[in-house]
């Protein structure tokens, strides 16, 4: 078993468009890839992908929202008005 | 000590909690929003610390993780909580980065022994190096993780039984994963380790409804708490004996202040309810 290889392949699936289009397309061929053995490989492959779509959205709109605050005028917005999270 | 009911400290909600301060038992604060500030703004902190009991809340240490949580994130921590000197701390057990990737929130590890003995060799080192366990959350997430062999409440007992740690209880998390993956949330309740529980989050969120996929619950903080998930602390008060830290959660679309005082007494009143059964069924 290699835990820190699942996690890592979870971790570019929530935030890599490209990688979750190849997984989706051919999920045990890129667990394989990234270092995961059979059972994980197929593990992976049972991955809900509705789910898995959604939680990326879900982790790009923090992502975005974090961005967005960057910065001094971020900051000084932020600071100024009541922040407005726009909702996923 | 006795139940206490109180809310996240934010920047945009600061002059009001100053205010009503007599209606605040107990205030959070968000560590990462002070990691990284000189030790003298820090010490601001210590003066809010002085008002009210605090709790300092991190969000990115990423602890439950086969992947050891790095030295440098662990100092900077230590090196607040010595300076604020909170009455607790708390993390997630969740991870947020691997293999250099950053995901930009908490995500659920796969449930598995391998993820909970790297999770207490990172909660291990965390407590040494700041010198206090950490109080640990149960998370939110919108997919199963993958490759899990433990459901959630037997792979977060594991953790906190192996640790000796407490746990922070988010009521919202809970109900949310209890809905979105076709579980009752009052029988999730009772499988968690409750007579570990010394602090409940309470939030808010809204359903996501995608094309041809089932709805799902996102915990966004930016809603109302909502009716059920007061029942589940009432539920919870009436469980356990120990006093219980309740922390009101708003991260945006703030309402004006007195909703969310009146929600600290909805809290209140759910904790007085559950607390009345359970002092009843001892009586009998």
């Amino acid at each position: 078993m290699s835990a820190p290889a699942v996690e890592q392949l979870l971790a570019q699936l929530y935030t890599d468009a490209a990688i979750r289009r190849r997984f989706i397309a051919n999920p045990r061929e890129v667990a394989r890839l990234g270092g995961l053995d059979a059972a994980e490989a197929q593990a992976m492959a049972a991955i809900d992908l509705a789910d898995l779509r959604l939680a990326a959205r879900s982790y790009a709109h923090k992502r975005a929202g974090r961005s967005r605050g960057k910065g001094l005028l971020a900051w000084m917005t932020r600071r100024l008005a009541p922040r407005q999270v726009p909702e996923l | 000590m006795r139940d206490r009911v109180g809310l996240g400290w934010r920047g945009e909600l600061a002059a009001s909690i100053f205010e009503h301060l007599e209606a605040i038992e107990v205030l959070e604060v968000i560590a990462e929003d002070w990691l990284h500030l000189a030790r003298r703004k820090q010490a601001a902190l210590r003066a809010v610390a002085c008002e009210r009991p605090l709790l300092l809340h991190g969000v990115s240490l990423g602890l439950a993780s086969s992947i050891p949580v790095h030295d440098r994130r662990l100092a900077c921590m230590a090196r607040l909580y010595e300076t604020v000197r909170p009455e607790a701390w708390s993390e997630h057990l969740a991870f947020v980065r691997a293999g250099g990737i950053e995901i930009g929130h908490l995500a659920a590890p796969p449930r598995t022994p391998a993820t909970i003995e790297g999770a207490c060799d990172n909660i291990a080192r965390a407590a040494r190096a700041i010198g206090a366990t950490p109080v640990l959350e149960n998370i939110a997430t919108l997919i199963e993780p993958p490759a899990s062999t433990l459901d959630e409440p037997a792979w977060t007992s594991a953790i906190l039984r192996n640790c000796a740690a407490p746990m922070l209880l988010d009521l919202h998390n809970l109900y949310a994963n209890a809905l979105n993956f076709g579980r009752d949330p009052a029988q999730m309740l009772a499988e968690m380790p409750l007579q570990r529980v010394a602090v409940v989050h309470l939030s808010g969120g809204h359903w996501l409804k995608p094309e041809h996929a089932p709805a799902r619950l996102l915990d966004d903080h930016l809603h109302d708490v909502p009716e059920a998930v007061f029942e589940l602390l009432e539920l919870l008060a009436q469980s356990v004996p120990q006093p219980l830290s309740v922390i009101i959660e708003r991260d945006g679309n703030f309402p004006l202040f007195e909703r969310l005082l009146a929600q600290m007494d909805q809290a209140r009143a759910a904790l007085g309810r559950g607390r009345a059964a359970r002092a009843l069924r001892e009586a009998a």
